[in-house]
């Protein structure tokens, strides 16, 4: 009985050393903490959808949103109190309700942009932030 | 009387072989399960044997248990079956490839120390190649605990015997060094007096410009303010601004060197684990 236990064993085993090699190669190579830091998302990546303007107007306020993200967000510390921050929500805003709605829209969030009364929204578990996705 | 005795001891026979059958079947099982990568199913049926056998099985059963535990992503249980294993592995070869897979799964689990507690367990005094193994796994577990000089040290004596790859571990060697050189929070000090210089220091020159351009558009939109209205006025209206981009920059500063020095760490990790010993032998 325990003979045969081992040969089976013995039988399943076999072959099994280069793989074994390889996964213990991946598993090291994904315990790389260092690496989950270093990665930082590009911004095209980010925000792909501003990208996808039908006119000269969006494509105009997709640019303005970019540089305002590459030039002058970029060098603030956090201070938007929701997800999605301001610049995203009226650039979506702008892109599904037009010019002139779009940055009434920008406008009354912005100056809801305060924590003053955080009950009156979700919080988003990831970043921790106020939930306040455009609703049309 | 007799024919009822006789009876009884047909039937617990009968039963006995039964059960021996069904053990050595649940073992072909638990092993198909195994291959197929049905860890799950493979676990349980590997329990069920060594419950069956009252624990008297080989153990290899028990490193077959705790290797299905261990894919299935539980690896507390699969370090609690390795330690069996091992103490019932009757030779050293099998008990020191018990105590690898054992470390790796404290590295799955992040105990750091554990795995290396664990390796200290290894008999090398017979195999050079465990040995070889063992200094690598070391030096990996040091590097993971962010303990660069001794995984330095370890490796050094690792990749003694090795001309070739030593030269390689040369190259990695300094850029440990630039990766040690770079200094964070200098470049959040200097960024503090001079926006934008933490981060032109190590080379990120478009956001150091872009720091530097931005804080000095704010402090000359201060000085008009103060010649064209007041003092308060100027302080009052622009000097948050300037507070908060201000900060961003020293802030972007750090974090930047940090993220500089992560990568580099990062590279020569991944250049560090492809010097497993059956790549390099």
């Amino acid at each position: 009985m325990r003979r045969n236990i081992i040969l089976i064993l013995l039988i399943s085993i076999a072959g099994v050393g280069k793989a074994q090699e390889i996964s213990e190669i991946a598993l090291l190579q994904n315990l790389d903490e260092h690496h989950h830091a270093a990665s930082k998302e590009k911004l095209s990546d980010k925000y792909h959808y501003v990208k996808q303007n039908t006119n000269e107007l969006q494509f105009v306020m997709s640019g303005l949103f970019l540089f305002y993200k590459e030039f002058i967000s970029s060098q603030d510390s956090q201070s938007c109190s929701f997800t999605p921050s301001c610049s995203e929500y009226a650039l979506q805003a702008v892109k599904q309700q037009g010019i002139f709605k779009g940055m009434l829209n920008g406008f009354d969030r912005l100056s809801r942009c305060n924590s003053l009364s955080p009950e009156k929204y979700e919080v988003d578990p990831e970043t921790r932030l106020l939930l306040d996705p455009l609703k049309l | 009387m007799k024919r009822g005795y006789l009876l009884i001891i047909l039937i617990s026979l009968s039963t006995l072989e039964l059960v021996a059958q069904s053990i050595e079947s649940t073992l072909v099982y638990a092993n198909e399960q195994f291959e197929v990568g049905n860890y799950q199913n493979s676990a349980l049926a590997f329990e069920r044997v060594i419950f069956f056998s009252e624990g008297k099985v080989d153990f290899s059963v028990y490193t077959k248990l705790a290797d299905s535990y261990r894919l299935n992503n539980n690896a507390e249980r699969a370090i609690k079956f390795y330690d069996i294993a091992q103490y019932q592995a009757d030779n050293d070869s099998a008990r020191n490839e018990i105590i690898f897979r054992k470390v790796f799964t404290y590295l799955q689990l992040k105990e750091f120390d554990q795995g290396l507690i664990a390796l200290f367990d290894l008999k090398t005094n017979s195999n050079e190649q465990t040995q070889f193994r063992k200094e690598y796994l070391k030096g990996i577990i040091y590097y993971l605990k962010d303990d660069y000089e001794r995984s330095i040290d370890v490796f050094d004596e690792y990749l003694s015997l090795q001309e070739k790859e030593a030269l390689k571990f040369n190259e990695l060697k300094n850029q440990l060094k630039k990766a040690e050189n770079i200094k964070p929070n200098l470049a959040m000090w200097l960024s503090v007096f001079i926006p934008g210089s933490g981060q032109m220091l190590y080379g990120d020159f478009k956001d150091g410009l872009n720091s530097m351009m931005l804080t000095a558009a704010f402090v000359t939109l201060y000085f008009n303010y103060v010649m064209d209205f007041s003092l308060v006025e100027g302080y009052l209206v622009v000097l948050p601004w300037f507070q908060r981009y201000h900060r961003g920059g020293y802030q972007n500063a750090k974090e930047n060197a940090l993220e500089k020095q992560e990568l580099i760490r990062s590279k020569v990790y991944q250049e560090l684990v492809l010097m497993h010993p059956e790549k390099i032998k």
